[in-house]
């Protein structure tokens, strides 16, 4: 299946108000608009009906407990059992949770079975367990409220649930874990949590926050910040905080709530009214869309200009997923379009470092292709980064990891396996590098140490380069002629390591440097391998046998 | 039915196969979504206390169906605080429609809607998919959808309204070649 195409300019703007009407989003007229072309059109009318149908089933498919609606139910009709005429007279003189006082009932529509007014099943639970705890009061006098709260109250007692979760950390005791009932207090140190209320509330708890559950149309924020969907069938939802409340009006807002109790109160959409709390002479604000208040001691302060938005998460998305980009080479084949050996095979790495190199020829002389054992042999010239000494003549070969779609904050990991790693002279070295220029870089490998007259072992090393000169040099361990060496560097959360594993010796070696902040953010990072004769030219041959760049990109959901 | 136990585990049974379906037809009436489910159990809680009245040569889900309208008239009728109709004209509109006209999705039992919407589902293309996952399973509002996206708020509805014709149409046919 494809989706239809269609462009705005040819949709009738029936499609509009349809779109609106089946999100629940109805501007004013829409209502009106859609039955009068449903009654012109029979086709129209089928069809609408067809898609809210079509819609109810897709929220049945994406059900998290199948059965929890039968289970409410079963709950329900067990009630019922319980409770003869007169059960029923008093039930319904219990109020729901978030009706206005009796003087200003609900309804007042007369009805011969009280059931037979559609009203909450989900709440029903709730006001029958509101009247068993009244009946075991009369009996057994106060000390009934002292026990704990029972958790075997069933689906209806729980007033939310825990719908999305993001990086999260309850406080011992504060988890949702047992059922969110009333009076039911949430800590949350880190991370977000998404609550649904029955009612189609929904609430974005941002961590570190307290919040007790009340019922399902009353909530209080301790402390800490949270973001309220309050759908048109559940207005009157209220956030009450030390100071003060919000109570809604069929909107979205957000409310944070300071360590000395003020609280500030942000409407996205909708209008809420902010309350000071019964202490306060001054009354309630109407608070509208793109506005803030600040609700403290003194009562209610607007801010005609909203500020705070920006500090509200209002959904939970989906956190990016970690796709890994990968470049080998096993120089088993001549890559065209890539870096030429002498004999104009294509080695597969395609970059050198810039600012290094540009003295040597397309052919490069000082590199050749094994295809037959899976070789790539660098033959090393004098030069030396640091101090920036003949890099024009620089052997710097790699990738620039924006090919695997880099964009200067991934991760990244470049690895080289060098066999037989021949002997080195004083200052020679050889071994990987990470870099935006020829001075602005970091390398590490093997190198034998100035003051060494002649060649001999080598010892670990990694380095920085910002501006030309080598600093914090990092140099550990030594290494004998003719190992075998896998070099690993890499960039794990932001934060460089260079890792030598000997095959020979079976050892490994995990080395850091200071921080290359010059480094952080670049988006024109080049990494590759390198070998160098500083200060003479004795050429040393170095053999790679496996080349591989990983750069761990975020893949967002939608795009 | 013997005993009342028994009785009830026939009604459940009733309900479990055809909840969705009553599901579907309450918000076919153009029920608020979030105030379908409250509905229906007063549906059935009623169907329940008028059990006696059920002709058992007919058919339970077009029964409950009935009594499910009777309740959507009148709460259409009444002046509700939380008012949980979308538009009242098109309540009426779709009040003197004939209840069979939501479809043959909604014929089925439960178990064989869902698994044919999922079917469905799984033939939508990735970007679809997720859009309808956002929008049933994240429960995001197509103002947030087009947040996360960086496109306008109509753009969401307007995909969500395609996809919901496509796996209309999908289903629709797939029931139609079985000969349903």
């Amino acid at each position: 299946m494809t989706p239809e195409t269609g462009t705005p300019d040819d949709r009738p703007p029936i499609e509009d108000v349809l779109s609106r009407f089946l999100e629940g989003e109805p501007e004013p007229g829409d209502g009106e608009a859609l039955a009068a072309a449903m009654e012109r059109n029979e086709q129209l009318a089928a069809e609408v009906r067809r898609l809210l149908a079509v819609d109810d089933l897709l929220r049945q498919t994406h059900e998290l407990d199948p059965s929890a609606f039968t289970e409410a139910l079963k709950t329900r009709l067990a009630a019922e059992d319980d409770c003869d005429d007169f059960t029923r007279a008093i039930l319904d003189q219990i109020p729901e949770a978030g009706e206005p006082p009796p003087a200003a009932p609900a309804s007042t529509q007369p009805s011969v079975n009280p059931l037979a007014t559609p009203r909450s099943a989900w709440r029903f639970g709730a006001r029958l367990w509101a009247f068993a705890a009244a009946a075991v009061l009369l009996a057994v006098g106060a000390l009934w409220w002292l026990a704990p709260a029972s958790t075997d109250r069933g689906v209806a007692s729980q007033v939310a649930w825990l719908n999305n979760a993001q990086n999260c950390q309850w406080a011992e005791g504060g988890t949702p874990a047992g059922g969110i009932i009333p009076g039911k207090v949430l800590q949350l140190e880190q991370g977000l949590a998404e609550l649904l209320f029955h009612s189609g509330v929904s609430i974005v708890l941002q961590g570190p926050a307290t919040l007790e559950l009340r019922s399902e149309s009353s909530v209080r924020l301790l402390h800490g910040r949270l973001s309220a969907r309050v759908p048109e069938a559940a207005r009157g939802f209220e956030v009450l905080s030390p100071e003060g409340k919000v109570v809604d009006l069929g909107t979205e807002f957000g409310v944070s709530v300071a360590d000395d109790g003020s609280a500030r109160v942000y409407v996205f959409r909708g209008e809420v009214i902010a309350q000071p709390a019964g202490k306060s002479p001054a009354g309630p604000v109407s608070v509208r869309e793109q506005q803030s208040a600040q609700i403290g001691a003194a009562g209610v302060s607007l801010e005609t200009r909203g500020v705070g938005a920006e500090n509200f998460v209002r959904a939970i998305v989906p956190p990016p997923s970690i796709v890994p980009r990968s470049l080998t080479l096993d120089f088993r084949h001549a890559k065209g379009g890539t870096l030429q050996d002498r004999a104009g095979l294509g080695t597969g790495l395609t970059h050198r470092l810039p600012g290094t190199g540009q003295a040597l020829p397309l052919r490069d002389t000082n590199l050749r292709l094994d295809t037959q054992l899976g070789r790539l042999e660098l033959t090393t010239t004098e030069n030396d980064l640091n101090r920036q000494c003949k890099v024009d003549q620089g052997e710097y070969v790699g990738v620039l990891l924006s090919d695997l779609g880099f964009t200067g904050t991934e991760d990244f990991e470049v690895t080289a396996v060098f066999p037989n790693t021949p002997a080195l002279g004083e200052v020679d070295q050889l071994g990987l590098y990470a870099g935006t220029r020829g001075d602005k870089n970091i390398r590490g490998g093997l190198l034998r140490p100035g003051g060494k007259q002649g060649i001999g072992p080598s010892t670990q090393f990694f380095v920085r380069n910002n501006g030309g000169d080598d600093s914090n040099l990092y140099m550990v361990g030594m290494v004998s002629t003719g190992a075998d060496l896998v070099l690993t560097l890499k960039r794990v959360g932001g934060k460089y390591s260079l890792m030598v594993e000997n095959q020979t010796t079976g050892e490994s070696t995990s080395l850091s440097i200071r921080h290359p902040e010059f480094l952080d953010g670049e988006k024109g990072i080049h990494v590759g391998l390198f070998g160098a004769t500083p200060w003479r030219n004795v050429p040393r041959t170095i053999s790679v046998k496996e080349f591989k760049t990983t750069v761990w990109t975020r893949r967002y959901p939608g795009s | 039915m013997e005993s009342p136990a028994r009785d009830r585990a026939w009604f459940i049974d009733r309900v479990r196969e055809c909840q969705a379906r009553l599901r579907a037809s309450i918000r076919a009436l153009g029920v608020r979504a979030e105030a379908v489910d409250d509905i229906a159990q007063d549906v059935f809680v009623l169907a329940w206390q008028k059990l006696v009245e059920f002709d058992h040569s007919g058919e339970f889900g077009a029964w409950v169906v009935q009594i499910a309208r009777r309740l959507v008239a009148n709460e259409r009728r009444k002046e509700a605080r939380r008012n949980r109709i979308l538009a009242g004209e098109v309540t009426d509109l779709m009040l003197r429609l004939a209840p069979e006209a939501e479809g043959p999705l909604t014929r089925l039992e439960r178990d064989e809607a869902l698994t044919a919407l999922r079917t469905c589902l799984g033939e939508l293309p990735t970007h679809g998919r997720e859009m309808i996952q956002w929008r049933y399973f994240d429960h995001l509002s197509p103002g947030a959808i087009a947040g996360h996206l960086g496109r306008p708020s109509n753009y969401v509805r307007q995909s969500l309204l395609r996809l919901r014709r496509l796996l209309l149409e999908c289903v629709e046919h797939r029931l139609l070649s079985d000969g349903r």
